[in-house]
């Protein structure tokens, strides 16, 4: 019975193949889709943990409603807590903690001569050099020292691009730029950290002032959020429990949170799943119209051999073997267009590799060949209820 | 033996009703070679589909060996079908796609007891008695039409049916080959007991039976 399947389908090559097509294409998508999906989870996972190990951040807002991600970010964290200088004191003087950077942030328009870009301004003390691995390459300049952020020393590092974008094709150490009307000199550059592109701004177009400094660009006096790096993996519970208790004296529980890469990333995977479940729902979409492609294949194909089902029925057949015999052909075509589908989604995740990243899970190749029979046999099965009752004498006596 | 009782048959053609038997009543012995005969419309191939099983009457009974086809359900039918009838159709009726080999075990493939490698020796064994031997992976397209049709006998064999029920097995054939086809036919009934049972509108083919049952609008005449 198999083997007949199996001529039967050889013979009609184009019309299979043609047939198939909808399933191919179906699979084809919702494959690719997911392992787009995954990749950038991959992706996402490795600049974190380009960023720096052990790294914990204290923001303010409530951004994690009992450890799920909260939609109004934006709102809680302009309601919540402005840590100033006298939290960052009694922070560093917790002995748990390897290193603390507190952090101003803004954004402004630096410019050099003509040349001018919009950049993220990070005003900090030295301590970020070491958290964020920001030390300047060799003949690069050098990071701002200890005194020079606590003096409000009017001095600048560069992220790598944007050093090349002010001063294209010589060396930006000890120029002059301008930010927000003030003149700070240039001592370093930072080494190459890469992001950008559509994930957000590029780590290197950023401009790493001494905190004082940066104050000069604000209103207020006032430190948009603390970067700490823990001694060691195992223990950052332990350092967020002793941050979010010394905290807690100060402000109410709603008005900051601790959170550590873990945490962010998994914040970032639920909003990636559901983006990638979404758009494979659409790509299954293309498999309900693969389906009914196969639903009016099969039709012709009954109407086209209703003398074989007579003949068949007259030697014996039932109507469940006929009824058996269409549903393994409708299935067999749907699960061959899955099996190219995967061929096809695994070629093109290697093409689409080299210039984004896509990753082929297990769960997903089961997901889709399952779903493709799966598609055969539900919509093999109203034609082939129609072959398995006509009547053996008027079938045989059809032209 | 076989018995039809006061057996009608009537088809809905659109809105009116076409009545193809009406009560038939006759009694078919086993081993017996029996022709029916009649003009196009006359009715006799719904009387051939009625004896083997392959159609419901609208009223009375299909009795054989003192069981009703009529109480029987669909599966019980086709197993029927399967087992004790053996058709041989005008068109031959071929699968195209398959082996002439392939096409003698189509019913062996549905048997209730399968025994595939015993039917295949089987089907060698009455494609050699039939000449075919050196036919047997043709499909049935390479094949002249007396071939095409000892093949569908060969068919008919495979489950050592008790009847062979053949509707004008000469119809589209020349008139030397047609004689062939009956000459095997007549052996079978002859040598092993199988009761034959033939639809022709051919008066020398039916010559050859040892009764001939005339059926004219339906009815015996």
């Amino acid at each position: 019975m198999f083997i007949y399947t199996l001529k039967i389908i050889w013979t009609n090559k184009l019309r299979s193949g043609l047939t198939a097509l909808g399933i191919i294409i179906g699979v084809w998508a919702v494959i690719l889709l997911v392992a787009i999906g995954n990749g950038l989870k991959v992706y996402i996972n490795q600049q974190f943990e380009q960023l720096g190990a052990n790294l914990i951040f204290i923001m303010p807002g409530n951004l994690l409603e009992n450890g799920r991600y909260n939609p109004h970010q934006e709102m809680t964290m302009l309601s919540g807590a402005k840590f100033d200088e006298r939290d960052w004191r009694r922070l560093k003087r917790l002995d748990i903690i390897e290193a603390i950077a507190p952090v101003v942030y803004d954004n402004a328009r630096v410019s050099a001569g003509r040349r001018e870009s919009f950049s993220e301004i990070i005003g900090s003390t030295a301590a970020i050099e070491t958290i964020r691995e920001l030390t300047p390459e060799p003949g690069q300049g050098r990071f701002f020292t200890q005194a020079e952020s606590r003096r409000s020393k009017r001095v600048a590092v560069l992220g790598y691009q944007l050093a090349q974008d002010l001063f294209p094709q010589q060396s930006p150490l000890g120029k002059k730029i301008t930010i927000d009307n003030h003149r700070f000199t240039v001592i370093g550059v930072a080494p190459k950290k890469g992001g950008g592109g559509n994930m957000g701004p590029s780590l290197d177009q950023r401009v790493y002032l001494p905190y004082k400094a940066a104050w000069s660009l604000t209103e207020e006096k006032k430190f948009n959020f603390f970067l700490v790096k823990a001694q060691n993996q195992k223990l950052i519970p332990e350092t967020k429990k002793k941050i979010k208790n010394l905290l807690s004296q100060r402000y109410d529980s709603e008005e900051f949170s601790v959170l550590d890469q873990t945490e962010i990333l998994q914040v970032i995977s639920k909003i990636l799943n559901a983006l990638t479940l979404a758009l494979a729902g659409i790509a299954a979409i293309s498999l309900i119209v693969g389906g009914v492609g196969i639903m009016n294949t099969m039709y012709a194909t009954v109407a086209e051999r209703t003398r074989e089902v007579g003949l068949r029925k007259a030697v014996g057949a039932t109507n469940q073997d006929i009824r058996n015999q269409f549903l393994l052909e409708s299935a067999f075509l749907s699960l061959v267009g899955g099996l190219v589908g995967l061929g096809l989604s695994i070629i093109s995740a290697q093409l689409i590799n080299h210039f984004f990243p896509a990753e082929i899970t297990f769960w997903s190749i089961i997901l889709a060949l399952g779903v493709s029979s799966l598609v055969g046999i539900i919509f093999g099965l109203a034609p082939a209820r129609r072959a398995s009752r006509l009547s053996p004498v008027e079938a045989l006596r059809y032209e | 033996m076989i018995s039809l009782k006061s057996v009608s048959k009537v088809y809905l053609l659109g809105q009116t009703q076409v009545k193809a038997l009406d009560r038939v009543s006759l009694e078919i012995k086993r081993g017996e070679f029996v022709a029916i005969i009649g003009a196009s419309g006359s009715g006799k191939s719904t009387l051939l589909h009625l004896l083997g099983g392959l159609d419901r009457p609208s009223n009375g009974q299909v009795i054989w060996d003192g069981q009703d086809l009529g109480q029987m359900s669909d599966q019980e039918l086709a197993r029927f079908r399967n087992q004790e009838i053996g058709f041989v159709f005008q068109q031959f009726h071929l699968l195209p796609r398959i082996t002439v080999l392939e096409n003698v075990l189509l019913p062996a493939t549905y048997a209730p007891q399968k025994n595939l490698t015993q039917a295949q020796t089987r089907a060698k064994t009455l494609l050699s008695q039939l000449g075919l031997s050196h036919r047997l992976n043709h499909t049935p397209n390479q094949l002249s039409g007396g071939e095409q049709q000892r093949v569908a006998i060969a068919r008919a064999l495979i489950n050592q049916p008790r009847a062979i029920l053949a509707d004008e097995p000469t119809g589209n054939l020349d008139s030397k080959t047609g004689r062939q086809i009956m000459t095997i036919l007549k052996k079978l009934n002859q040598t092993q007991g199988i009761t034959l049972i033939v639809v022709t509108h051919d008066p020398s083919i039916a010559k050859e039976a040892k009764r001939v049952i005339e059926i004219k609008d339906g009815k015996i005449k």
